[in-house]
């Protein structure tokens, strides 16, 4: 067993709101494990605290409102970011991690050409002249599949589509070849046969360069294609991790269910359905006042009144390796109740 | 001073405290007044103002003197600050607290006056070229483009040197009427947005007309940008007041305008700096509370333009 | 009448150009300081200083520094643009040395005030401009906060900063009219007003005329800048 590339235990990121509406617990003890070169999808409908766990990762909550709670870990390659020197954080950053944002329109400086934003890292990382560091986004430009890139490169990033800008941020962060790629909804803000391009480019780099992806998505269909595992997040918690096929074939978490139900499928007949698209019930609370007991359980169908009261642990699912796949759920436990719902 | 005028001092600024106090009491009750809050100056800027406005107000009151009384022109021409006169004496021998107080009328007045001839001007015009569709919103926009591009003192000292005998209030009235063009654009880009609201269709649907529509239904909507032109421009005005006084232009001496105060006090800035530097004071404080307010007050009633 | 103006303009430029150095440097530089280190104590020490400096009269000020810089330490000349006696003329470097020298107070008690408002208003722009996602990316892209904040967030906060470029024209003229007066500065400001009170009006109109010529121009320029520093507008945008 290899050793994981990174390591969360326990994460804890919390932030203060004004009017004291008291602290909103985004990320209230995740922990997770990235093997190199293997792609990690990380699941959840919007306010669970996917994203600010990825921006914990490089420290990168802005820190009057945000901060990380003493007590997480998170380790790279051997090295405890959280207590890195700014330095070397630095150093990390944009070289040995990288990010890829939502928002390509935003995320990309609107004075500076797309090559100038791309050579930077460059520069500043492995010393390159600049010279050097041009040729060198020029080459980027390519390997992500943008046409002209001689000329492309002097482009500003007003001149180019939603499209082209994603690849732009991709080629920003792999210009210094990084380790972990953490690609926070890639392809939201793009159509949809744009995701599919962008999809395929994150796959096939991540091949080429071999290097770990951590895929941060609201949308099953997105992970279906490239994950190699899952995790899924609720309410600034792990509920349920597994590798991709066992997780779609064998759901155990009642969220995970009720995810995966949701999706319209073109073989699901109308009258299985009884005419109507599932939907889980309820809203996703708010961070600033999670439920007592399990967290899902206002909207879990099976829940009974252990449920309520007493928050279930991470449990080894029955069948297969410990941690291979485990659930947030105390049906794990009592698993006669789930034949309850037909 | 006397024990009488030291306790009706006592009494204004026991008057500005309750209500500062009272405006601080009433503002953390709701969401906009806590915004408006988050400013430490809003409140000290809500007292300063209330201070002076009762200076203003009880004057006869707090004042020991008639501002224009010479009390000793042999023996008490620019003394130095006293028992008997607290901010000291001018060159005529004139008691500067009594004419700081009364000119607090003066000063406060015709910045309040102008302002509100500018911001109606601005209002009005800002409204009605926001709402009416056609060429004639472009054209009072180039219009206002114009009247932004002229700068403000040398407009006034255009229309002091061609009008003979200028009279007082024609010069407040001018000093609003070209301060409005800033208002008008804000004026403009709130009624811009507002005009395709709900509101204004059901109104209109209602058979009012556009007179009608726009100053019982539009403006009221539009009230932030108003209130916090407002409030800006009471001190822009007081500082191009004192400006002109100061030039011998504003308001005329014996009148104890905080302006012409610092024009009677210049020539003895050496030996008597007290009868200059008080009225600056005055007005720096006034118009620092007013900006302090306005400030506050924009965070309040907008919060989507967050300055802090 | 002409010359008299024709002579004056260029005063009033020089001291309108003096005090626009100062008040962008300053104001820049500490409108960037206050928006980095925002609501923290440089900022809010510095805030409510700029706050006072903004509300007070402009010729109050020029009176205060007189009086402490030119009589009671005599640093500074009492007024004035030049030595009369020895140099009536700008004939000699030393001459020019001695109008920058003249030049420093009447410029500083425009500038300064300037200034207040400037970082006011940059501090705004600087805070709006370090929350964008760009800026995040900058710092997820491993680069010193130095470079961040002075790179890649204040190249962005320059563009609304030119539009002040255009706003300040007007102030500065108005100031110049009362900071001419309280130096004894022969520029246009003091001219008009000394023909306000010999009843020269054609010099008055002349004046008001010019100095909204140079506003216009001013605004224009500011245009100019802002276009050719926002690549957005300098190069057409072509999605393909």
């Amino acid at each position: 067993m290899t050793e994981p590339l990174l390591r969360v235990r326990d994460l804890k990121t919390y932030f203060v709101t004004e009017q004291g509406s008291g602290t909103a617990r985004a990320v209230d003890g995740v922990s997770l494990d990235l093997f190199p070169g293997e792609t990690l999808g990380l699941v959840g409908e919007s306010g669970c605290g996917k994203t600010v766990t990825s921006l914990s990762i490089l420290r990168l909550i802005p820190e009057p409102p945000g901060h990380i709670r003493p007590g997480s870990f998170i380790e790279f390659e051997g090295r405890n970011l959280l207590t890195l020197a700014p330095k070397e954080l630095r150093a990390i950053r944009g070289n040995r991690i990288a990010m890829v944002f939502q928002e390509p329109m935003t995320s990309l400086n609107p004075v500076f050409t797309v090559g100038d934003q791309i050579a930077e890292a460059a520069i500043v990382h492995q010393g390159l002249s600049r010279n050097a560091a041009r040729a060198r986004a020029v080459e980027m430009l390519t390997l992500v599949g943008i046409p002209d890139p001689q000329e492309r490169v002097d482009h500003y990033p007003h001149q180019m589509s939603g499209g082209m800008r994603q690849r732009v941020m991709i080629a920003m962060a792999l210009v210094c070849h990084p380790k972990l790629l953490i690609a926070d909804e890639p392809t939201t803000a793009l159509d949809v046969t744009i995701q599919a391009q962008i999809l395929e480019l994150l796959d096939r780099l991540q091949r080429e360069l071999g290097m770990a992806v951590m895929l941060i998505t609201h949308d099953l269909g997105v992970v279906a294609g490239t994950a190699d595992r899952v995790v899924v997040m609720y309410a600034g918690q792990v509920v349920e991790q597994a590798p991709t096929t066992t997780l779609f074939a064998r759901p155990l978490h009642p969220y995970t269910e009720g995810l995966l139900a949701s999706v319209p499928r073109l073989d699901t007949r109308v009258s299985q359905v009884r005419g109507r698209l599932h939907s889980i019930p309820g809203q996703v609370p708010a961070a600033t006042a999670w439920p007592t007991g399990c967290r899902f359980h206002p909207r879990c169908p099976y829940a009974w009144d252990r449920c309520a009261s007493e928050e279930p642990p991470l449990l080894d699912a029955p069948g297969g390796e410990a941690g291979a796949h485990t659930v947030r759920c105390w049906l794990l436990t009592e698993p006669q109740r789930r034949e309850r719902r037909a | 001073m006397s024990a009488l005028t030291w306790l009706a001092l006592a009494g204004a600024v026991a008057v500005a405290l309750l209500v500062a106090e009272e405006a601080h009491r009433r503002a953390a009750a709701s969401a906009a007044g806590r915004r408006f809050l988050r400013h430490p100056t809003a409140t000290p800027g809500v007292f300063i103002l209330a201070f002076f406005v009762t200076l203003a107000t009880a004057a006869p009151l707090l004042a020991p003197y008639d501002p224009a009384f010479q009390i000793d022109i042999v023996h008490l021409q620019n003394h130095a600050p006293s028992a008997q006169n607290v901010l000291g004496t001018d060159v005529y021998s004139r008691d500067v607290w009594s004419r700081l107080v009364y000119g607090a009328r003066i000063s406060l007045g015709i910045g309040t006056i102008a302002m509100l001839v500018a911001v109606t001007a601005g209002a009005g015009v800002g409204a009605v070229a926001g709402y009416v569709r056609r060429w004639v919103g472009a054209v009072l926009m180039r219009g206002v483009d114009v009247g932004l591009a002229m700068p403000r003192m040398f407009v006034l000292l255009m229309a002091v040197a061609l009008w003979e005998h200028l009279p007082l209030a024609v010069l407040v009235l001018l000093i609003g009427l070209t301060g409005w063009f800033g208002t008008s654009r804000l004026v403009r880009a709130e009624v811009l947005s507002l005009r395709e609201r709900e509101f204004v269709a059901a109104a209109r649907a209602a058979g009012a007309g556009p007179t009608r529509v726009i100053f019982r239904h539009v403006l009221p909507n539009a009230a932030a940008p108003i209130i916090v032109s407002a409030a800006l421009g009471i001190g822009n005005v007081m500082l191009l007041e004192a400006g002109l006084s100061y030039l011998g232009l504003g308001v005329p001496s014996p009148l104890p305008s905080w302006g012409s105060m610092i024009y009677d006090g210049e020539p003895f800035m050496a030996g008597a700096p007290w009868t200059s530097l008080f009225p600056g004071c005055a007005i720096a404080l006034v118009v620092m509370a007013l900006n302090a307010v306005g400030d506050g007050l924009r965070d309040a009633l907008d919060p989507r333009k967050e300055t802090a | 009448m002409a010359d008299a103006l024709a002579d004056a303009i260029p005063n009033t430029l020089t001291l309108a150009g003096a005090a626009l150095l100062i008040d962008f440097v300053l104001g820049l530089a500490l409108g960037v300081y206050q928006a980095v280190r925002a609501r923290r104590f440089g900022d809010v020490v510095l805030g409510n200083v700029g706050l006072l400096f903004n509300s007070m009269p402009t010729f109050w000020l020029g009176l205060i520094l007189l009086l402490v810089f030119s009589y009671w330490r005599r640093w500074f000349p009492l007024g004035g643009m030049s030595d009369p006696v020895l140099c009536p003329t700008l004939s000699t470097l030393r001459c020019v040395a001695d109008r920058a020298w003249h030049l420093t107070l009447p410029a500083l008690t425009l500038g300064l005030v300037g200034a207040a408002g400037t970082a006011r208003y940059q501090r705004a722009a600087m805070l709006e401009v370090m929350a964008q996602d760009y800026v995040r990316t900058a710092r997820a892209k491993g680069l010193r906060e130095r470079r961040v904040v002075l790179v890649h967030a204040l190249r962005n906060a320059l563009l609304p900063f030119i539009t002040l470029f255009g706003l300040a024209f007007p102030f500065l003229l108005t100031g110049a009219v009362l900071v001419e007066t309280v130096f004894a500065w022969s520029g246009m400001g003091r001219l008009s007003v000394t023909a306000i009170f010999q009843r020269d009006y054609p010099v008055v109109t002349a004046s008001a005329l010019v100095a909204s010529g140079m506003v216009v121009l001013g605004n224009l320029l500011a245009d100019v800048l802002y276009a050719v520093a926002d690549p957005r507008i300098r190069v057409r945008s072509e999605v393909t």
